[in-house]
C-alpha cells in the first residue's frame, strides 16, 4: 500500500506525538523533578492568563445573557435566566472558552519559546549542561497547564456568571444573592465534576501540543512561526474533540 | 529574588482562589442536596409517585427543607419515598404532618410538601413514617377540566337546541312583531301608573285607618276589646310568666354551677378542670356557654318584643282599669 | 540507549601525548546525504586542533557527535577514556562536566540574566556549592572574559561579541578539560572575530585545556590552530599546521587560503 506524503506525516507526527507523551510520563516519576522551574511556569501560565481568560469569560457572561433574554421572556421563563447561564458556564462555555483562549495565548507562547530555543540550541545547550531539557522545560509546562486550566476555568465560570449577572440588572432586578442562588439551585456535582476533569485533559493538551511543536522545531526561525501557528491549531481542534469525547463518555455512563 | 517571592505569593493567592471557588460551590451544592451537615430521614408512602425521582426537593409548608433521597416500590399499590431533611426543622414538623406531591408550577418539577397536622403532636422523629395525602396532580386536575368541558358541551347544546326552538317558534314572532302589541303595552303601562297612583292614595287611607286603630277607636278597636280574643291572651301571659320564672330557676341552678367550677377551677381537681384542659373539650364547652348565652339573650329579646306589643299593651291596660272597675 | 559493556575509565589524567578524543571510522547520513564517511582523528591532550570545513560539510554535526547530541550510524568515538555511544544517561552527565561546548549560536537562555546563564550548569553539576562559592565562581568566569559588569544583564541587552564571550564564560563555569568550539567566530565583525580567537588562546594558556575549533574563517584558524584537519567529502582529506597546509599545492586544500 502506498501513502500520500501527507499521510505518512500526519502518521508519523501521531506516532512523534505520541512518544513525546509517552516520555512525559516517564520522566515526570523519575527523580529530581524541577521544582522552581514549575512554580516559574504556573505563574507565567496560570496568573498571567487571568486577565485575558477572566475579560473573555465576562464578556460572554454578558452578550450571552443579553442575546438569550428577549427569547426566554417571549416564553415567560426570564427568571430562569441564573440557572441557564450557570448550567451552561460551568458544564461548557468556562472550560471550552478558557481551553481556547488558553491555547492561543500558551500553547503559541510555548510553541514560539521552545521552538527558538531549540534553533538558537538553546535546547541542546540544557542537555550539555547536564540539565535533562524535557525534564526542565516540556514536563514543568505541561504539567503547569494542566493543573493551572481547571483553576482559570473555575475563575472564568464565576467572572462569567457575574457577567450575565450584570447583564441581567441592565434591564432587570435581581439581587446577586438571589442570582447566586438561583445559579445553585440548578447545579449538582455532577455538571462540575466532568466539566472540572475535562479541563486537566484540555491543558494537557495544549501543553503537550505546543511543546511538541516547539521541542521538534526545524528549519530555523520559520520553523518558529510554523511551531507556533500550528501549536494554538492542533490543540484548539484536540479540545473539541476531547469534548466530544467527554460529554460522549458522560452521557454512556450516565453523569450529566 | 525579591520578584521571585512575590510572584510566588500571585500564584499561591491565584491558585488558592481557585479552589475556593471549586470548594464552594461543592458546599454551595451539597447544602442544596443535604450532602453535608446533620439531617434527619422521614418516609411516606404513596399510591404513585407520579415522576418523582431522587434529588426532588422536599418542602414544609413551602420553606425548602431537604429533598428525596430513594423510592421503593413495596407492592402495586404503594411506594415507600425516602426523604433526608434539615436537622433545623425536626423540631418544627409534628408527627401528624401530612407529605403531598405537588408539582413546582405548573410544568416544573415534582416536590414533596409537608403540610403541618391538624391535631397537636409531638415533633417527628429520625425515620419516622409521615401519613401522605392523595395528590392532587395535574393529571387529576385534566381530568375534571375535560368533565366541566363536557358538561358545558351539553349546556350548550341544550342552548343550542332552546334558541332554535325559540327562533322557530312563530307565536313568539307573532308577538315581536305585533306592533299593535307595543300600543298595547303604552296602553298598559298607563293604567298601571294610574293604578299606582290609586294605590298611593288608599295606602295614605290605610295610614289613617291604622292610626286610628292605635287609638283604640273603629271597629278595630271594638275586635280587640273582644271578650273571647282577650281570654286567649290571658292564658298565653299566664304561660309567659311560667317560662320566665322556670328561666329564673335555670339561671339560678347555672350561677352555682358556674361557682362551683370556678371554686374546682381554682383547687384543680375534678373532672371539669381535666376536661378544661383538653382544648377541644375546652372549646366544646365554650361553644355551648356561648349558645346559652345566645339563647339566653334570645329570650331576653323576646320578652321584650313581647312587652312592646300593642295588644299585650292595651290587654293590660284593660285589665287593670277592669280592676279599678270592680274595684269602683 | 543501548547498555552494551558498560564500560567507564577511570577519572585520571591521561598523561601527555595521550589522545584525549579518538574518533574513529565515523558514519552519519541524514536521509540521501553521507555527510560523514569514515572520518577519523585524534585530539592530543593540551592542543588545539582547528577542523577546517566549507558548509554543510558536518563539522558541526562531528562535534555534536563527540558530545553526544547526535548519534553516529557507525564508527566509534573515544573521550577521555569513554566510549560515549555505550555510556548511560547519567554517566554521560559526568563526561560533559569535563567537556564544554561553545555553541555557534551562543545559546544563552534569554529569559535568565547572565549570572542565571552562568549558575545553570553547575545546578545539575556542582550542587554542592554554597552561594558564595558560586558567585565566587561566577564572577572568575565573567572576568576572564572581560565582562564582570554584566553579571546582572539580559542576553538580550549584550551585542553578539560579549554574547560570545558570556557564552564561553558560560562553558568555562565548570573548568573543563576539553573545550569544543562550534563556529566561534561567525556572525561577528572581524576584529570582534579576532578578539574571540585571542580568547580562545587565552583561555588554552591559562586553564591548559584541550580543544576542538570549528571553523572556516581563516584568520581565526590562524590564531587558534596548533593543527588543522580539513574536513572534506565525509573525511579527513589533509592534516597538518597552518603552515604546511598553507603551501600545500593540493587545489581543494588551496581553495581554503586563497
Amino acid at each position: 500500500m502506498k501513502l500520500s506524503k501527507t499521510t505518512t506525516e500526519v502518521f508519523n507526527e501521531v506516532g512523534e506525538l505520541t512518544y513525546f507523551t509517552a516520555r512525559f510520563f516517564r520522566e515526570i516519576f523519575s527523580p529530581r523533578f524541577e521544582w522552581r522551574e514549575f512554580f516559574r511556569q504556573c505563574y507565567v501560565i496560570g496568573y498571567k492568563s487571568l486577565p485575558l481568560i477572566g475579560l473573555t469569560g465576562f464578556i460572554m457572561g454578558l452578550v450571552l445573557t443579553i442575546q438569550v433574554r428577549p427569547t426566554l421572556i417571549e416564553y415567560g421563563v426570564e427568571a430562569r435566566i441564573p440557572a441557564m447561564m450557570g448550567l451552561s458556564f460551568v458544564r461548557e462555555i468556562g472550560p471550552v472558552l478558557s481551553a481556547l483562549i488558553f491555547a492561543g495565548k500558551i500553547g503559541s507562547s510555548m510553541g514560539a519559546e521552545l521552538g527558538s530555543m531549540r534553533v538558537t540550541e538553546q535546547i541542546d545547550s540544557m542537555e550539555v549542561s547536564g540539565t535533562n531539557p524535557y525534564k526542565f522545560l516540556v514536563v514543568t509546562r505541561v504539567l503547569a497547564a494542566t493543573i493551572m486550566l481547571p483553576v482559570l476555568s473555575s475563575l472564568s465560570d464565576v467572572i462569567g456568571i457575574y457577567g450575565s449577572y450584570v447583564a441581567f440588572n441592565i434591564r432587570g432586578a435581581m439581587t446577586l444573592r438571589l442570582f447566586i442562588s438561583e445559579v445553585f439551585n440548578y447545579l449538582k456535582f455532577s455538571d462540575i465534576f466532568p466539566a472540572h476533569i475535562k479541563c486537566y485533559f484540555f491543558g494537557f493538551a495544549v501543553g503537550i501540543i505546543g511543546c511538541y511543536k516547539g521541542y521538534f522545531t526545524r528549519l530555523g526561525t520559520a520553523g518558529v512561526g510554523r511551531a507556533a501557528n500550528s501549536a494554538v491549531v492542533v490543540s484548539s481542534v484536540l479540545i473539541f474533540i476531547l469534548d466530544l469525547l467527554v460529554v460522549q463518555i458522560t452521557d454512556l455512563i450516565g453523569i450529566g | 529574588m525579591v520578584s521571585q517571592t512575590s510572584n510566588n505569593v500571585k500564584l499561591g493567592i491565584f491558585v488558592l482562589s481557585g479552589l475556593m471557588v471549586l470548594i464552594m460551590s461543592m458546599y454551595m451544592i451539597g447544602r442544596n442536596q443535604n450532602l453535608f451537615g446533620s439531617n434527619f430521614s422521614l418516609k411516606a408512602r404513596f399510591k404513585a409517585v407520579s415522576g418523582l425521582t431522587d434529588g426532588n426537593n422536599v418542602r414544609f409548608s413551602g420553606i425548602n427543607a431537604g429533598t428525596v433521597k430513594g423510592i421503593q416500590i413495596i407492592n402495586d399499590t404503594c411506594i415507600e419515598v425516602n426523604m433526608v431533611l434539615n436537622k433545623k426543622l425536626q423540631s418544627f414538623i409534628s408527627k401528624s404532618a401530612l407529605a403531598e406531591i405537588g408539582n413546582e408550577g405548573l410544568m416544573g418539577n415534582k416536590v414533596i410538601n409537608l403540610t403541618p397536622g391538624t391535631i397537636p403532636a409531638s415533633p417527628v422523629e429520625d425515620g419516622d413514617m409521615l401519613q401522605s395525602k392523595a395528590e392532587v396532580n395535574t393529571g387529576s386536575m385534566l381530568e375534571t377540566f375535560s368533565r366541566t368541558n363536557d358538561n358545558v358541551e351539553v349546556i350548550s347544546s341544550d342552548l343550542k337546541f332552546a334558541l332554535k326552538r325559540l327562533n322557530s317558534s312563530k307565536p313568539l314572532w307573532e308577538i315581536l312583531e305585533d306592533t299593535s302589541l307595543s300600543r298595547d303595552i303604552t296602553v298598559t303601562l298607563r293604567n298601571f301608573r294610574k293604578s299606582s297612583e290609586s294605590f298611593t292614595s288608599s295606602a295614605s287611607d290605610l295610614k289613617d285607618m291604622i292610626s286610628s286603630i292605635k287609638k283604640g277607636e273603629g271597629v278595630a278597636g271594638m275586635l280587640i276589646a273582644d271578650k273571647k280574643e282577650a281570654e286567649n291572651l290571658k292564658a298565653t301571659l299566664e304561660h309567659l310568666n311560667k317560662v320566665s320564672a322556670n328561666a329564673d330557676k335555670l339561671t339560678a341552678r347555672l350561677d352555682s354551677l358556674a361557682g362551683a367550677l370556678q371554686q374546682d377551677m381554682k383547687e384543680g381537681k375534678g373532672t371539669i378542670p381535666m376536661l378544661m384542659k383538653d382544648p377541644e373539650t375546652a372549646n366544646r364547652i365554650q361553644k355551648s356557654l356561648s349558645n346559652i348565652e345566645q339563647g339566653s339573650a334570645t329570650f331576653n329579646e323576646e320578652m321584650q318584643s313581647l312587652r312592646q306589643n300593642r295588644f299585650i299593651k292595651k290587654y293590660m291596660k284593660k285589665e287593670k282599669e277592669a280592676a279599678g272597675g270592680t274595684k269602683k | 540507549m543501548a547498555r552494551r559493556d558498560r564500560h567507564i575509565a577511570p577519572l585520571n589524567e591521561p598523561g601527555i601525548n595521550e589522545p584525549v578524543i579518538t574518533v574513529h571510522d565515523l558514519y552519519k547520513a541524514f536521509q540521501q546525504n553521507e555527510v560523514l564517511r569514515g572520518f577519523n582523528f585524534e585530539l592530543q591532550k593540551g592542543e588545539t586542533l582547528v577542523i577546517l570545513g566549507r558548509s554543510g560539510s558536518g563539522k558541526s554535526v562531528l562535534i555534536k557527535c563527540i558530545i553526544g547530541l547526535m548519534k553516529p550510524d557507525k564508527g566509534s568515538i573515544n573521550v577521555l577514556g569513554n566510549d560515549i555511544l555505550s555510556l548511560s544517561v547519567q554517566d554521560m552527565d559526568k563526561l560533559r562536566m569535563r567537556v564544554g561546548f561553545l555553541f555557534q549560536s551562543n545559546a544563552l537562555y534569554d529569559s535568565m540574566t547572565i549570572r542565571e546563564n552562568l549558575e545553570f550548569p553547575m545546578r545539575r553539576h556542582l550542587s554542592n556549592l554554597d552561594a558564595d562559592e558560586v558567585n565566587k565562581r561566577v564572577m572568575e568566569s565573567l572576568e576572564d572574559v572581560g565582562l564582570a559588569h554584566t553579571v546582572d544583564m539580559m542576553p538580550s541587552e549584550l551585542s553578539g561579541g560579549m554574547q560570545k564571550r558570556v557564552a564561553l564564560a558560560r562553558t568555562l563555569i565548570l573548568k573543563p578539560e576539553i573545550i569544543l568550539y562550534d563556529e566561534p567566530t561567525t556572525g561577528l565583525d572581524p576584529i570582534t572575530g579576532a578578539e574571540i580567537s585571542d580568547l580562545i588562546v587565552e583561555i588554552q594558556e591559562k586553564y591548559q585545556t584541550s580543544s576542538i575549533v570549528i571553523s572556516h574563517d581563516m584568520k581565526c584558524v590562524e590564531i587558534t590552530a596548533d593543527r588543522i584537519a580539513v574536513l572534506l567529502q565525509g573525511i579527513c582529506y589533509a592534516q597538518g599546521t597552518y603552515e604546511t597546509l598553507v603551501a600545500s599545492e593540493d587545489a581543494s586544500i588551496k581553495q581554503f587560503f586563497h
